[in-house]
């Protein structure tokens, strides 16, 4: 995304009109020039939303990266020290760090959701700052922080135990499906709160309670092939299968079925694109 | 709204277009083709990408698509006895309820979608003509008529598809082809083949399993064969069967003759007692005293003498004994750890039990038109949503 980086001279944030270019001869906005302001918009929000939780006292947004890996971490060497193998012979370690990291994501983005409009309501007053540009803006900030734990930690594992991930591809792409997953369903909680407070109360219960079905502690060749086909309908099923083919590679079976997650995560962005369509008439500033 | 007129030859199509009054443009020059496309396009989006796809796809698989004839085989991998189970957490699991795959099954399922199997079935049958029919439609048939290994299998794995049931261990095979008797004809190959791969598996391992034993065998067999012929060199040299033997008897033999001397002298001391000297009774007795004892002397001097010889003779004899017997003793061991490893590979034998034999299809199943239509539109119609959706999200930062 276009954060900071591509500012690098300072542009008019939004407000003015862009220069010649943006507008074609039938004075239609281009679209590339909207998307492009909505990148820069986000890359503001970025920064803003950085700022606003971490601060900029102490190690500040450090602790972006370390709050997911120092969880990740502790649950690993509890269970590294509890001492019990996994069937299939993996690394402890590795399994359960890698089972914990894509759903601390899934955690933050969904738990996180229903406040979204809330705090930065504010921001709405600003005619290009729409709903969506704040919810993909903190969703990017949380998907890139735990990116970076995970690559910290995948990094440390491969040096201390000596096993690298077997294709590193898979793994960033399993963490992209969970967070496509996780955006599709934060954007649908968000749009719902705006209407009742039933979303805020309700999501870390549930994300809490659907912890052991959505796939991050178990494998699926464990089940047998009845409950395998069950547990196959749970997308973030597919996402954390796809990170272990990642890291694992052909040490275990994994099963997983990228289009029936892409499928199963465009549906949801598109219902919480229209609902947050909806919402946004209803949004009282 | 705009109205478009044909462009005038007199007229500055631009500053017409820029001075014309609100609601009525006047003469406008005619957009260009690729601008109108455009404009049009815009216009009908939906038709253009969700309906006309749609349509076309359809089309397609109604009109033109070839029938597909899936023919299915179910079959069972199965040892007679499983291994000893593992402990901890495996055991665990199982008890649990989670069921460990049998590598056996695998092994034949991994078969089965390998290139070993393909270049095997071309073997048996004409695998690039089967895919390759008159009758089939141009997308979905093989594309190359003399295709490289890979491509063949990656074409042999979308039409052959084998699935293992880990709960109830039975894998099941699905074959689909252009003809109903060439999906049965490559189901009943490709079950043939993978039943001569167990037949492989069980041949190899029965010869691993029984190599060793057998070997253990003939070694006992060549030191019970060399002991035996060393015997009998000793037996032919020494000109004797069985010294020990041949010793006890000499001994018994003299032992009869002091007994025979022993009555034989008591005999004559009582007859001196009451007879005379040249009685014929006493020139009897004296006689065979003297004969028994001159043979008993001859004896003990036979045995004294040869009894250093005899001693040695002995010795060899008893060694030699004893190496017989352990070699018989080694060779029985032998034969029974050969009879056990037998019997232990016969119940590590794995078999491929058919559960049902491949069908010949009647009806086409695939393409299932309908199913693929529907879920063309769906998908479109989702992408179309979305793409809508974000480009009106973009739309809101226009300047």
């Amino acid at each position: 995304m276009t954060g900071a980086g591509q500012a690098g001279a300072p542009r008019p944030l939004a407000g003015q009109p862009r220069p010649a270019g943006g507008v074609a001869p039938g004075g239609m906005p281009r679209l590339v020039a909207c998307f492009d302001t909505q990148c820069r918009v986000i890359g503001a929000l970025l920064l803003r939303e950085l700022s606003t939780r971490f601060g900029r006292e102490n190690v500040g947004f450090l602790w972006l990266f370390v709050e997911p890996a120092l969880l990740g971490g502790t649950i690993g060497l509890m269970h590294h020290f509890s001492g019990h193998g996994l069937p299939g012979g993996i690394d402890i370690m590795s399994f359960w760090v890698l089972g914990y990291i894509p759903y601390y994501l899934f955690r933050a983005v969904v738990n996180r959701a229903p406040s979204a409009i809330v705090s930065n309501q504010s921001l709405l007053f600003h005619r290009r700052i729409t709903i969506l540009d704040i919810m993909i803006s903190r969703n990017l900030l949380e998907g890139g922080a735990v990116l970076g734990a995970m690559a910290v930690f995948v990094l440390a594992l491969g040096a201390v135990t000596g096993v690298w991930p077997e294709q590193p591809a898979k793994l960033v792409a399993g963490m992209a499906l969970m967070l496509g997953f996780a955006h599709g369903l934060s954007l649908l909680i968000a749009a719902g709160s705006v209407y009742t407070d039933m979303f805020e109360r309700l999501t870390h219960l549930v994300t809490y309670l659907t912890l052991p079905i959505l796939g991050s502690f178990f494998m699926v060749f464990w089940l047998p092939t009845e409950l395998q086909q069950i547990v196959l309908w749970i997308p973030t099923v597919h996402c954390f299968e796809l990170v272990r083919d990642g890291q694992f590679g052909s040490m275990v079976p994994t099963h997983y079925d990228i289009p029936y997650a892409l499928t199963c995560i465009a549906l949801l962005n598109l219902f919480g694109l229209a609902a947050l369509r909806k919402a946004r008439r209803d949004v009282v500033l | 709204m705009t109205i478009w007129t044909r462009r005038s030859r007199l007229t500055e199509p631009t500053e017409q277009a820029t001075l014309a009054p609100v609601g009525w443009s006047g003469p406008v020059a005619r957009p260009p083709m690729l601008g109108r496309l455009r404009r049009w396009a815009r216009r009908r989006s939906f038709l253009l990408a969700v309906i006309l796809p749609t349509i076309m796809a359809g089309l397609w698989l109604f009109g033109f698509a070839a029938n597909q004839y899936d023919s299915e085989a179910r079959f069972l991998v199965r040892a007679r006895q499983t291994g000893p189970s593992a402990g901890g957490l495996e055991a665990m699991i199982q008890s649990a309820g989670f069921t460990k795959g049998s590598e056996d099954a695998m092994g034949v399922r991994d078969y089965l979608q390998s290139h070993d199997v393909v270049a095997a079935l071309r073997g048996r049958l004409p695998l690039v003509d089967i895919f390759r029919r008159p009758e089939a439609d141009p997308i979905a048939r093989l594309w190359w008529s003399d295709p490289s290994a890979e491509r063949l299998l990656d074409y042999f794995r979308r039409m052959v598809k084998v699935q293992y049931d880990q709960t109830s261990g039975i894998s099941t095979l699905t074959v689909k082809s252009f003809r109903s008797e060439d999906s049965q004809a490559l189901a009943g190959e490709l079950l043939a083949l993978s039943e001569e791969l167990v037949n492989r598996l069980n041949a190899r391992l029965l010869e691993d399993g029984l190599r060793v034993a057998r070997e253990e065998v003939a070694r006992a067999e060549a030191r019970l064969a060399a002991s035996q012929s060393a015997m009998t060199e000793f037996r032919d040299r020494e000109r004797s069967l069985d010294p020990s033997r041949s010793a006890a008897v000499a001994l018994e033999n003299l032992g009869k003759l002091e007994g025979s001397l022993t009555q034989a002298r008591a005999e004559l001391a009582e007859a001196t007692r009451f007879s005379r000297a040249d009685t014929p009774r006493m020139l009897q007795l004296r006689n065979r005293v003297e004969a028994l004892s001159q043979q008993a002397t001859e004896e003990r001097s036979r045995i004294t003498v040869s009894g250093h010889a005899s001693t040695q003779q002995l010795g060899e004899y008893e060694r030699l004994a004893v190496e017989r017997d352990l070699a018989r003793t080694q060779l029985a061991s032998a034969t029974a750890s050969l009879e056990r490893a037998r019997a232990d590979a016969q119940r590590q034998q794995i078999f491929l039990l058919r559960v049902v034999e491949p069908n010949r299809a009647e009806w086409a199943r695939y393409p299932k038109a309908t199913e693929t239509v529907l879920y063309i539109f769906l998908c479109l119609s989702v992408g179309y949503g979305l793409a809508w959706l974000l480009i009106a999200g973009m739309r809101e930062h226009a300047a």
